[in-house]
């Protein structure tokens, strides 16, 4: 698996972590499939596809710098904190890739939760 | 090589028309599809499946500007009227006059086009929704502008009606597209067009299949395809990217209108949401055509993301769905045009709403809060970033007056525009009937025609000019 498709799924896994935890969404956690996520981000206009493999090395470069370690090797709990930092950033890039997966993250869970 | 008199390139509501009313007066007509074919129930409507299997790019398609648009598009048999919410318009009779001015249209008043919407009027079968399905979000809107004195609208749909009130969408598939089969029009799906060109007076249509759908030129089969005359009716972005990229217009692309749509999630102390309402059919015209104020589908997941950005959002819809429903305020401002990126098959849409668009989403997040407000809301929250729990109109003018352009989360559905009709050469990529400037045979026949952004759900409007388009097309062809 490259760099690129294990960042989506450590950020997605977070996001889902993250709600059912909180017990948001309580079937959050056993029901969604990251692997879902990746094959509709493939679908996303071709021009984009490169644009976001940048960012996300970008978004791994910033995890390094912060945490001393590559985002998808972090620890729930780090990923957790690093990924609610980014979220308070005023870094229009990242607050984008961030939003973008939380929206697929959320229709996929309420798919699960409400059909 | 498959051969046909007449190719059609698309199945919306532009394309589907033009091939079933030129398949019923007899002509040889092959129809080319990008997506598949699924009936109108294979997913329920607005969800997450219904995303994957009939939208462009599963709808992850963005318009680049401060700040980006969202905007969706049908990827399927029947375009664009399979996953939208079925409202009907006809085109606004205030705009007539400035199109037969600016761009030197023909035969364009009001009179001469009110059989032809009769006409697609019966044929999808438009009506009002049976008064006892009407949903209470729709209703708040209705009584919100009567308490303001606003005038609101109840919009009709192309629905059908059984004796149990059951509605059934008269959508592409359900109506023109049968009754092209059944004119033996004969349809080729998953087909990406690559290049169009003329060759001792044909029209040669070159692509390569798609069966898995993930638009990748790799692996792929190619085709190609002949015929005497070829219609363009791929969507204001799909129709311009061809022309564009083929050489066969410089002005394709140039322009491009959107409604972008600036949305507020409402709480009342009432149930007012439920999981079958669909999409409510009331409207506030009353600031039309410079904005428009409705209610959007308010499913669950979708009352979620509009409320991504408040703190706790999630479980308060969790916990107060029923009592919650999204609304939105739409513009007509701004434009934005179509770009080919070269290695790359996918366009880029760049679009500006520009000052007054800032200040019309601005002013219509101000507009949809007074509404709601009269209307009994107990909380407002705006779907923008750094959204927070509103409960009075001070308290929006105070969070209208700190929301920064780049803030706001703008969406639309509707896109027109991008070959604009008429006589006048300099702004016009097709003539009055859709017929390419400079080309010979060539016809555009979707929402790439209107001239200026419309206000209003376009569909009813492209479905009339491809209606009119085609009529004046069989006249000279016989």
């Amino acid at each position: 698996m490259s760099i690129i498709e294990k960042t989506i799924e450590s950020i997605c896994d977070t996001i889902k972590s993250d709600l059912g935890d909180s017990d948001i969404l309580i079937s959050a956690k056993s029901t969604t499939d990251d692997k879902s996520i990746l094959i509709q981000i493939a679908c996303m206009p071709d021009y984009l596809y490169p644009a976001l493999c940048v960012l996300i090395l970008f978004f791994n470069i910033y995890s390094l710098f912060v945490t001393g370690s590559l985002f998808f090797n972090l620890k729930y709990q780090a990923r957790s904190a690093f990924l609610k930092g980014v979220r308070a950033l005023n870094f229009s890039p990242f607050n984008d890739l961030v939003r973008l997966l939380d929206s697929l993250m959320l229709a996929r869970i309420h798919l699960y939760e409400l059909s | 090589m498959n051969c046909h008199e007449i190719l059609v390139l698309g199945s919306g509501p532009g394309g589907a028309i033009t091939a079933s009313l030129l398949a019923e007066a007899g002509l040889d007509v092959g129809i080319l599809e990008r997506g598949s074919e699924f009936p109108l129930t294979s997913a329920p409507p607005f969800s997450l499946d219904e995303m994957l299997q009939k939208y462009n790019h599963s709808g992850l398609t963005t318009a680049f500007g401060n700040p980006k648009i969202s905007y969706v598009e049908g990827r399927c048999l029947g375009g664009g009227s399979e996953v939208n919410a079925g409202l009907y318009h006809r085109l606004p009779a205030k705009l007539l006059d400035d199109w037969i001015r600016t761009f030197c249209l023909k035969d364009f008043g009001e009179d001469l086009l009110q059989r032809i919407y009769l006409a697609n009027e019966r044929d999808v079968g438009v009506s009002y929704m049976p008064p006892s399905l009407i949903p209470s979000a729709s209703l708040k809107l209705r009584d919100g502008a009567a308490a303001l004195g606003w005038s609101s609208l109840e919009v009709p749909r192309w629905f059908k009606y059984d004796q149990n009130g059951v509605g059934v969408k008269q959508s592409m598939t359900e109506t023109f597209i049968p009754r092209a089969k059944s004119s033996s029009a004969k349809f080729y799906l998953n087909r990406n067009v690559s290049k169009i060109y003329n060759v001792n007076g044909s029209w040669i249509v070159e692509g390569w299949t798609d069966e898995d759908g993930s638009s990748s030129r790799f692996d792929k089969t190619s085709f190609t395809m002949k015929s005497k005359y070829l219609f363009i009716c791929g969507g204001a972005i799909g129709t311009a990217i061809s022309l564009k990229r083929n050489g066969l217009s410089k002005l394709a692309g140039r322009s491009l209108f959107m409604h972008p749509s600036v949305k507020m999630v409402a709480r009342f102390d009432e149930k007012i949401n439920s999981l079958g309402m669909g999409v409510p059919v009331h409207q506030i015209k009353e600031f039309s055509p410079r904005l428009s104020i409705g209610c959007s589908i308010s499913t669950p997941n979708y009352l979620s993301l509009a409320m991504l950005n408040v703190s706790g959002g999630q479980l308060l819809v969790k916990k107060h769905w029923e009592e919650m429903s999204v609304y939105y305020s739409m513009s007509s401002e701004g434009s934005g045009s179509v770009h080919s990126i070269p290695g790359f098959n996918d366009p880029f849409v760049k679009y500006s709403i520009g000052q007054k668009g800032y200040q019309d989403a601005l002013d219509g997040l101000i507009k949809l809060g007074e509404c709601l407000f009269a209307s009994g809301a107990v909380e407002l929250y705006p779907a923008v970033l750094g959204s927070e729990p509103i409960h009075n109109m001070n308290g929006l003018y105070r969070f209208v007056s700190e929301l920064r352009r780049d803030r706001l989360q703008l969406m639309t559905i509707h896109l027109m525009g991008s070959c604009p009709m008429g006589e006048n050469k300099s702004i016009c990529v097709t003539d009055s009937f859709g017929q390419v400037h400079g080309q010979n045979n060539l016809f555009v026949n979707d929402a790439s025609l209107m001239c200026s952004a419309l206000g209003v759900n376009p569909q009813g409007s492209v479905m009339m000019l491809a209606r009119r388009n085609v009529e004046k097309f069989l006249q000279e062809y016989k």
